[in-house]
Parts: C-alpha cells; sequence; structure tokens
C-alpha cells in the first residue's frame, strides 16, 4: 500500500543554509496494517508524512501510495489517502457536519453513501452532540474527532496520521487510539507518527525510528527488542537517538580537525 | 484536467463562509448604505455654511449704469432678483466705486481706496488680453504668444493677491447705450455692440468661493438681461422671444470675451459624476477584493486550514479558481452596494437641493442610466484583475497581518493610476488605453461623459476590455504560481533578522541567482536610473562640455555604472557561479554567426513595424528630440558613436539583463517565461514608450539566443550589429537612396526610412527561418559549467 525507496528532501533556510530534511529513506507498509514512525521532534515525521500526502515534492527518491506515484498522479494519492496532521486544522466558520459533509463532496462522495456513511462515522466518534458547533466554538478533542471523521469520510484505503493524540486528554486520547485499531480491524493501511511509545506498543505492527532525517532502525517491535537486546521499548528508543546523536556530533567534530 | 464541480465547490464553501464572517458583511454592506447619506449630510450642512459666507463683489463704474430698470439698490443688487433664494442677496456683499451720498459722509476708507484701485489694474489686463486676443483671432495664430502668456500669469497673480471675490466693470456710456438700446430699433445684432461697452467680470473658476459669487451674479445679471429685453420689447411692440439677446450668451459663461476667468481652463469641471463614478467604482472593487482576498489566502495559512485544502483532491488550480470567484464576486457587490448607495443618496440630494443657489455651483445632474449599464460591465474585468492580484498577494504572504502589507502597495499605486486617469487633460489615447486601470478609468469617464465628449469612445471600448482581461489573466495565473511553490505555502512566520539573511546571502551562495535576486537587481537599475536624471542634468547644463559631448559622457556613464554594474556586483556577491551567472564562455560559431546575422534581417521589419504603430504611442516630447539633436552631427566621430551606442549597451546590458536577470528568470528551468520576463523588464528599462516596445522584442530574440547558446557572446554581437546599423543608417547620404543598389533595398523620405517590399519579404523568410530554428533547437550545455548544480534543490524551489 506505501512504498517508499530513497525519499529525499532538502530545504534553503535562513538560518541554517541547505537543510536535509529527509535523507534517503525507505520503507514499506502494507494492508491491515499499522506502521508507526517514532521520531523526537524535528525528525523529520511531518516532512516525511507530507510528502507522502504529495503537498510537499520530494528532491529525490520515489514514493506510492494505494499504487500511485506521488509525483505523477499526487490527485490520484490525495484522492486514495485521509490525511491528518497538526497543521490539517478546522474550518472557524463551518459546523463538524458541514466540515465533513464538505470534504466527503470534494472526495467525489456519492451523495446517498455520504449521508450514511457520515452518520455513522459521527455515531462510532460520538460527535453527535456537536454537529452544529461551529469550528471556532470547538475545544481541541472536538475538532481531532472532526478531523478523523473528514479523513474517513470518502473510505480511504490508507490512512496517515501525524501525531493524532497530541495536545489531547487521556479520554479523548484513547477514543483516538481505539479508532485506529478499528481502522486496522477493516483491512487499512495505517501509518501514524508519534514519540509516545506506549501508543507503539499498543498499536504498531512495525515501526522506524527516523531522527535527523534518517531511519535508524526499523521492524517489528519484537525484532528490534531481539535486535538490540532492550525489552523496554522506551529505553530502546532513547538509546538508538543517543547513539545517533553522539554519532554525528563525533563526525562533525572529526571533520573540522582532520 | 480542470475539475468545474471542484471549483463550485470551493466557490461555495467560501461564499458561505464569506457570508459568516460579519467583518467582509460589515464592509461590503453596511457600510456602503451608512457612509453615503451620512456624507450626503455632512456635505449639504457644508455647502450651507460656506454658501452663506459673504463674499464680496467689486463694482466699477456703477454710476454708468442707467437709472431705470435699476441693477443695484442701496448698495445691493435688487431684491427682485433674489425671489429664488432670498438668503443669497445678503450673502453678496458690493463695494461700489462710487457709493451713494450720504448725510454722514466720513472720509474715504483708505482699503476700500485700494481695492478699488487693484481693481481697475485687473480690469486694465483684462482688457489689454481681449486686444491681444483679437489681434490673434485675425492673424489665425494658434500658438500662444509669449506676451499673451505674460499676460495671463500677471492676471492669475494680481487676482491671487486681490482680496474680493470678484469684481465687474459697467464702462462709460454704459447707460447711454442701454437707454438707446431700449428706445430705439437699433439692430440688436452682437457686432454692433463694441467690446468696449460691454461689461467686464473677473473671477476664478479656481478659487471655489469665487465661483460662487460668479454664479451668483451671472444670475442677476441674466434677470437683469432678461429684463431689459422684456422692456425693450414693450417699447418697441415686439413680443419679447424674438429679440436678440444684448450679451453676447444667455448666461456669462460661455461668453469667454466679457467674463474673464482667472483660472486656466483645464480647471473647470466638466461634470462632476465623470471623476466622482470612476474613482469611487475603481478604489471600491479594489477595496471589495481586498478583505476576502486576505482572509482567503493568508487567512487560511494563518488559522492552519492550508494544508486541510491542500490535501483534498482538489488541484492547486481549482483551488484557486474557486477562491479567486468568490474575491470576484465579493468585489464586484462591494462596488454595487457603494455605487447604489452614493447614487440614491446623489439622486436626493439634487433633488432636495432643486433651485437653491448654494447646490448649482456644481453641475450636479446624474448620468444617463447607460453609463451605470456600462459601468456595470466595465467592473467585471476591473475586478477580476483586483481579485486576482490580491488573491496572488495575499497568499504570498504569511499572516493577515502580513497580507494587508503587501496588499497596501497596490492600494497606493491604484490610486495613483486613478489619479492620474481623473486629472484634467488626461484622455484616452490608443497608449494609455492599454495600460492597466488607467484606460478603463478613462473609458468609465468617457462614458460617463459620451453626450458631451469629442473622444470616440467606441474604438476603444474593445482594446480596454481584451487589454484588462488579458491583465486578469495573468494575475490569475501568478496566483496560481504562488500555490505552487511549496516556500510559499509552508513559510514559517519568523522574524526578520538583517544580519542572518545578510549571512545566508553570502555564506550559502547558490551557483546562480535566484528569481527574487534578479528582479531586486533590476529594481536597482531604475532606481540609480531615476537617481541619475539630476546628475545628467548638471552635466548638460555645464558650459564647458560641448553638447553632444555631454550625452556621449552622460550614455557611457549611464552603461558601466547604471546598467552594467548592479548585476555584476550581486554575481560576484551572492552567486558561486560567476561564469555561469554571465555565460561566460565561447559559443558554437553557428550561434555567434546567427548573433550577427539574425540583426540584420531584424532590423527593416522592427524599423517597419514601429513606423506602422508610430500612431499608437504618445508623441516623444519635444525636450527629448531637442537633447539627441547634437547626435546626427555628421562631425561627430563615428568611432566615438559606435562605441557609445553600440558597444558599450552590447555589453553592459547583455551582462545586466542576458547575464544576471535571465540567470535568475531561467533557473528553475522554465525557459519561456524566462525568456518573457526579462525581456519585459528590458523593455521598462528603456522608459520610452516606442523604446519599451522594440526593446521588448528584442529582448525575446536576444534572450532566446542566450539560453540556446549557453554563451552571452551571441547576444552581444547581435546587441552590437543591431545597434550599430542604427548608428550607421544615419550617416549614409541620403542621395545614396536615389539610385543604384541602395535604393533596392529602403528608399528615404521626409517621414525616415522605406524598406523594399522584396526586403521586407527576404527579411521575413530569413529572420522567421532563424528564429525557428532558435526555439526548435535545444539549448547548449557546457558539461565543465553545469557540474556545479546541484539539480535537486531547484527543482523543489519551485516545485
Amino acid at each position: 500500500m506505501i512504498d517508499v525507496a530513497g525519499l529525499t528532501k532538502t530545504f534553503s533556510d535562513v538560518r541554517r543554509g541547505e537543510v536535509e530534511a529527509l535523507k534517503n529513506v525507505s520503507f514499506s507498509a502494507k494492508a491491515g496494517e499499522i506502521f508507526g514512525l517514532l521520531g523526537p521532534n524535528g525528525a523529520g515525521k511531518t516532512t516525511c508524512l507530507r510528502l507522502l500526502s504529495t503537498v510537499l515534492r520530494p528532491t529525490a527518491g520515489r514514493a506510492e501510495v494505494a499504487g500511485f506515484d506521488v509525483v505523477k498522479h499526487p490527485e490520484q494519492v490525495r484522492a486514495h489517502i485521509g490525511f491528518m496532521s497538526g497543521n490539517t486544522g478546522v474550518y472557524d466558520r463551518m459546523s463538524a457536519w458541514e466540515m465533513v459533509e464538505y470534504f466527503g463532496r470534494l472526495y467525489g462522495v456519492e451523495e446517498s453513501v455520504r449521508v450514511t456513511r457520515q452518520e455513522e462515522i459521527f455515531a462510532t466518534l460520538q460527535m453527535d452532540d456537536f454537529r452544529d458547533i461551529l469550528g471556532s466554538k470547538m475545544s481541541t478533542g472536538m475538532k481531532q474527532k472532526v478531523s478523523i471523521a473528514r479523513t474517513l469520510i470518502h473510505d480511504p484505503p490508507v490512512l496517515i496520521f501525524d501525531e493524532p493524540t497530541s495536545g489531547l486528554d487521556v479520554l479523548v486520547a484513547r477514543s483516538v487510539i481505539d479508532a485506529i485499531e478499528h481502522l486496522r480491524e477493516q483491512g487499512k493501511c495505517v501509518i501514524f507518527s508519534t514519540h509516545i511509545m506506549r501508543e507503539v506498543e499498543r498499536l504498531c505492527d512495525e515501526v522506524a525510528v527516523i531522527d535527523q532525517g534518517e531511519i535508524l532502525a526499523a521492524g517489528t517491535l519484537d525484532e528490534l527488542r531481539e535486535q538490540y537486546r532492550q525489552p523496554d521499548v522506551e529505553e530502546l528508543f532513547y538509546q538508538l537517538i543517543a547513539d545517533n546523536r553522539a554519532n554525528t556530533a563525533s563526525a562533525k567534530s572529526g571533520e573540522d580537525s582532520p | 484536467m480542470m475539475q468545474r464541480r471542484n471549483v463550485g465547490l470551493i466557490f461555495t464553501r467560501e461564499i458561505r463562509d464569506q457570508f459568516r464572517d460579519r467583518r467582509t458583511l460589515f464592509m461590503m454592506l453596511v457600510l456602503p448604505i451608512l457612509l453615503y447619506p451620512g456624507m450626503g449630510v455632512g456635505m449639504l450642512q457644508m455647502t450651507v455654511l460656506f454658501s452663506n459666507q459673504e463674499r464680496e463683489a467689486v463694482i466699477l463704474g456703477n454710476d454708468n449704469l442707467p437709472e431705470t430698470p435699476s441693477l443695484i439698490e442701496e448698495e445691493r443688487f435688487a431684491e427682485r432678483f433674489f425671489t429664488k433664494d432670498p438668503e443669497a442677496a445678503n450673502s453678496l456683499r458690493l463695494i461700489l466705486e462710487t457709493p451713494p451720498q450720504k448725510e454722514d459722509q466720513e472720509e474715504t476708507d483708505l482699503d476700500q481706496h485700494d481695492l478699488i484701485l487693484k481693481a481697475h489694474q485687473l480690469i486694465e489686463l483684462v482688457r489689454k488680453k481681449h486686444k491681444i486676443d483679437q489681434w490673434e483671432k485675425l492673424e489665425d495664430d494658434v500658438e500662444q504668444t509669449p506676451e499673451l502668456i505674460q499676460l495671463e500669469n500677471e492676471l492669475a497673480a494680481a487676482f491671487a493677491t486681490f482680496p474680493a471675490e470678484i469684481v465687474i466693470y459697467f464702462p462709460p456710456e454704459f447707460d447711454q447705450f442701454i437707454n438707446e438700446y431700449l428706445s430705439q430699433d437699433r439692430p440688436a445684432d452682437n457686432d454692433t455692440i463694441t467690446d468696449d461697452l460691454r461689461p467686464v467680470v473677473v473671477y476664478s473658476g479656481a478659487d471655489e468661493s469665487s465661483q460662487i459669487a460668479y454664479r451668483q451674479l451671472a444670475s442677476v445679471l441674466g434677470q437683469y438681461e432678461r429684463e431689459l429685453l422684456q422692456k425693450r420689447g414693450e417699447n418697441l411692440n415686439i413680443p419679447g422671444p424674438f429679440l436678440r439677446p444684448l450679451f453676447e450668451s444667455r448666461d456669462y459663461d460661455g461668453d469667454r470675451h466679457n467674463v474673464e476667468d482667472a483660472a486656466m481652463e483645464a480647471q473647470h469641471s466638466a461634470n462632476i459624476w465623470s471623476r466622482f463614478f470612476p474613482t469611487l467604482l475603481i478604489l471600491m472593487t479594489l477595496t471589495g477584493a481586498f478583505y476576502p482576498s486576505i482572509d482567503l489566502g493568508a487567512g487560511e495559512k494563518e488559522r492552519g486550514t492550508m494544508e486541510t485544502l491542500l490535501i483534498s483532491p482538489a488541484a492547486r488550480s481549482e483551488i484557486v479558481l474557486g477562491k479567486f470567484f468568490t474575491i470576484l464576486l465579493f468585489s464586484i457587490m462591494t462596488a454595487m452596494f457603494n455605487i447604489i448607495s452614493m447614487g440614491l443618496t446623489a439622486f436626493y440630494m439634487v433633488s432636495m437641493a432643486g433651485e437653491s443657489q448654494s447646490m448649482r455651483m456644481i453641475n450636479l445632474t446624474l448620468p444617463p442610466t447607460s453609463s451605470f449599464v456600462a459601468m456595470g460591465i466595465m467592473m467585471i474585468p476591473l475586478a477580476a484583475m483586483f481579485s486576482a492580484m490580491s488573491l496572488a498577494l495575499a497568499t504570498f504572504a504569511k499572516s493577515t497581518k502580513e497580507g494587508q502589507y503587501y496588499l497596501t502597495p497596490l492600494m497606493i499605486v491604484v490610486m495613483g493610476l486613478t489619479i492620474f486617469c481623473m486629472s484634467p487633460g488626461v484622455d484616452l489615447t490608443p497608449f494609455n488605453s492599454v495600460i492597466p486601470v488607467v484606460g478603463l478609468g478613462l473609458l468609465l469617464k468617457n462614458l460617463i461623459l459620451s453626450p458631451i465628449s469629442d473622444v470616440d469612445i467606441y474604438v476603444y471600448v474593445l482594446p480596454v476590455l481584451l487589454t484588462s482581461i488579458g491583465y486578469s489573466m495573468i494575475a490569475l495565473w501568478w496566483a496560481i504560481e504562488q500555490f505552487h511553490r511549496e516556500e510559499v505555502l509552508f513559510r514559517e512566520s519568523e522574524r526578520l533578522d538583517l544580519k542572518l539573511w545578510i549571512q545566508h546571502l553570502l555564506r550559502d551562495k547558490e551557483p546562480l541567482p535566484t528569481t527574487g535576486e534578479a528582479i531586486a537587481c533590476f529594481l536597482t537599475i531604475m532606481l540609480l536610473q531615476f537617481l541619475s536624471f539630476g546628475l545628467f542634468q548638471g552635466l548638460f547644463s555645464d558650459p564647458n562640455i560641448s553638447a553632444a559631448d555631454a550625452i556621449l559622457q552622460a550614455l557611457s556613464m549611464q552603461q558601466i555604472v547604471i546598467i552594467a554594474s548592479p548585476g555584476l556586483f550581486m554575481g560576484l556577491l551572492i552567486t558561486s557561479n560567476f561564469r555561469r551567472t554571465f555565460r561566460l564562455r565561447m559559443a558554437r560559431p553557428k550561434w555567434i554567426g546567427l548573433g550577427i546575422v539574425l540583426p540584420i534581417l531584424l532590423l527593416p521589419l522592427a524599423m517597419t513595424l514601429q513606423s506602422y504603430l508610430h500612431w499608437f504611442f504618445p508623441e516623444l516630447p519635444d525636450r527629448i528630440k531637442e537633447t539627441l539633436a547634437p547626435m546626427s552631427d555628421p562631425d561627430l566621430s563615428v568611432f566615438k558613436l559606435l562605441a557609445v551606442f553600440a558597444l558599450l549597451p552590447a555589453i553592459c546590458e547583455e551582462l545586466a539583463f542576458r547575464g544576471f536577470i535571465l540567470s535568475g528568470f531561467s533557473r528553475n528551468g522554465r525557459t519561456g517565461v524566462a525568456i518573457v520576463f526579462s525581456a519585459l523588464l528590458f523593455g521598462v528599462m528603456h522608459m520610452i514608450p516606442q523604446q519599451v516596445f522594440n526593446a521588448f522584442l528584442l529582448g525575446l530574440v536576444l534572450g532566446l539566443l542566450a539560453l540556446r547558446s549557453g554563451s552571452i557572446i551571441p547576444s552581444v554581437a547581435f546587441h552590437f550589429v543591431n545597434n550599430a546599423m542604427g548608428v550607421l543608417a544615419e550617416r549614409i547620404p541620403p542621395e545614396a537612396f536615389q539610385s543604384g543598389p541602395v535604393s533596392w533595398i529602403a528608399t528615404v523620405d521626409q517621414q525616415g526610412l522605406h524598406f523594399s517590399i522584396l526586403t521586407l519579404v527576404v527579411c521575413l523568410v530569413g529572420g522567421g527561418a532563424c528564429i525557428w530554428h532558435l526555439i526548435q533547437s535545444p539549448n547548449d550545455i557546457s558539461p565543465v559549467l553545469e557540474e556545479e548544480i546541484p539539480h535537486a534543490p531547484l527543482a523543489v524551489a519551485e516545485g
């Protein structure tokens, strides 16, 4: 469902000059599987997911989502994914129902199908009590639910969630996690990024640890535990990142004083 | 492939969104409904206050007036002249030259004496001027003599310091003339009334107060005249209407011989609406586009919904179109509500004011309905242009606050253009009609004036509409462009740190300049050119340098300092590949050959085209012609001329435009756009409209040549040959065109060179073939120079 090979993205930044936000990243995820992208803030998770959602174009490398190339068929890719991140906000002057309705129409979902599906989604996500509340009046949790409903309205085979539980209270976070788990049961391919290890342990079939734009390790959690002989996932994650940073720091000092 | 459905969905959502925004509704609907009636009330109060001020009229020769019918009674105009507006009788204070004898006669007021003296001087000037005017009429000399101009200046200056508002002078024996007129059956032919017998009125049309005094006076004199006519009719048993009027005009306004307007004629407004409505329409369509575009462009980013929209299946062009139509609709509605509200207010005020004296000072007759229909049609391309431009600028902004910063310059430029086309003396010409905003503004102005305008406006309707639609398309394309650029859509709000930014420029040098740097280079050139005007003025006025040398020096300086150096410095400082930026490498002989042959083929075509289009461009000011006159001096060395007019421009202009600027535009691989834009800037740099057009065409060919050959040399050769031919053509003796081989190519007459059909056909075929070949050829790439270019980031930068 998702196939990424050698994906690279560079930006030009006033402060840091030319920045490689993503360096030669490769991974793949299958249907009925939850793929976790783990990394600290600024690791390149969001850039990677933005490339998959076609809002950014890769500098080099290739990515295929649901069988469509992100560069050659961006419209097709967008039609087959549901994407949510901290940057995909909810319109202030639209109610919850209107928002989901609008995107359903943009995705070209047939009107009768859309209405039944929307009713279903609103029921499962317990959104019926704020159906007609405008975005500007919603709480963070309500907005997050609207965003999730928006990603599901066209029933896409691939779902991409960028830190879906950030800023949510325990109750809402739990219901979001439940919803994602439910999606796997439906045979969707879910890719989601996080830095919360509990979520990873509960959800992910496969993970990739990413830092400074590079994938440090990838595989199932069991494989990783075995490979690095570390049963605690949080400790494992911390070790990987710390080692990587130490390496790059020494490489840099080596460069400076040959 | 564009899906209309998506555009429609986005459009309806945005409309609903805007209607839910109270600010938009306020701007569009509530403001106009409240604003104009409010302004109307205010204006009414102001005019009432204004007209109630006392104004002074100096009456010279009041003892030359006949006893009956009386014009003046007890130092006022007789009350019977003010039946309609009795108040006005008190607002005009008369200062009589010979006041009626009073019993308690004080000493003559010194101030009053002075005033009357000055009034006499004014009348003296006016009479002198009339004499000259008449002489000139006889000689049929159109041009004003310096003497007359001086008189007019004196008159304006004298009136400026004159304390009263208006002067009227009744010549000696005026009473005798009137009495004769009333009693005898003297032919009331105007020619028999000599100028010496006519009253003279002096006022200033530029001075509001003086104008009002004049209107009141004119009304009084008009009634007085009617009275005289009626009386004559009674005396002679002729019914009134058959009599010819006594003074040449019904109203004193039309008679320039008797009424002297101390202001220039252009200062009069023909019809206040012809300026008011177009100005309002232009500014309101822009204001109507202003706020929605910020909300739809920058606001979307600020509220964090931009990415939500981008990940929907709608293509970016569909998103832009949906937003564009929304802004267009609001722009049109805002303008419409404003015009309607203002029209109704004006209509109400006119009907209320009726015949009141104070309101008659301005001509408030509303334009016919057809003008409103025309305005409605014109509004659409205008609104489309503003909507697209505002959207592009607003998309570029990161926040709504920044959006306002970016849109303000647009507002100021549009205001400037509006003021330009509403100023007196500016009228539709072929050239004006294609300037954005100006063309439409002038057309609107003339449409409202159409019953009285002498310009044949219908010729201009199509060009104005087409160019306006063209500008809208370009602006829309630009807006879509903005939506394709990642750095525009995903810019983080960052404080501008000048030091960091300069460090970034110098440290992270890229091989080629960016588009922004190319534009900065061009703006520097333009700024330097502007600043150099003053400098060169000094050079021209230096008596130690001959006129020709001064021009040669100025042009050389302009080329080296102003045109070449900004690009060269920027190239050195902020690009890492100087040679590639300026295309400093050898070209294949084929390209150099083309650079030499092509201008020879194209010059006759360009010159012929220009001679066919000369009607389109405004006439060159005499000053420029005079400045360039010494250049045709046959004693000047040809080598000097070639160096300054051909060699220097060939090197300097090519380095700047085909070097730095073209490299900046073409670095993301879109060569077509790069060539057109660099040619456009190359044209604009030449300032004079004729040259702008010619240079733009040349710029297209030069840009193509530079890109294909990968070298600056062919375009330098082209530029040199092209300019050199211009210089040399001046040196061919006219006799050479009479016969022999030269005459087969071209003939010469007063209008200049005429190329033979044969020459033109050869040039068209040959030049066409060369350009076709250029277009079809791939770019020559130098492996050595290309190596250093990291392709990847460039491709990303522009998406």
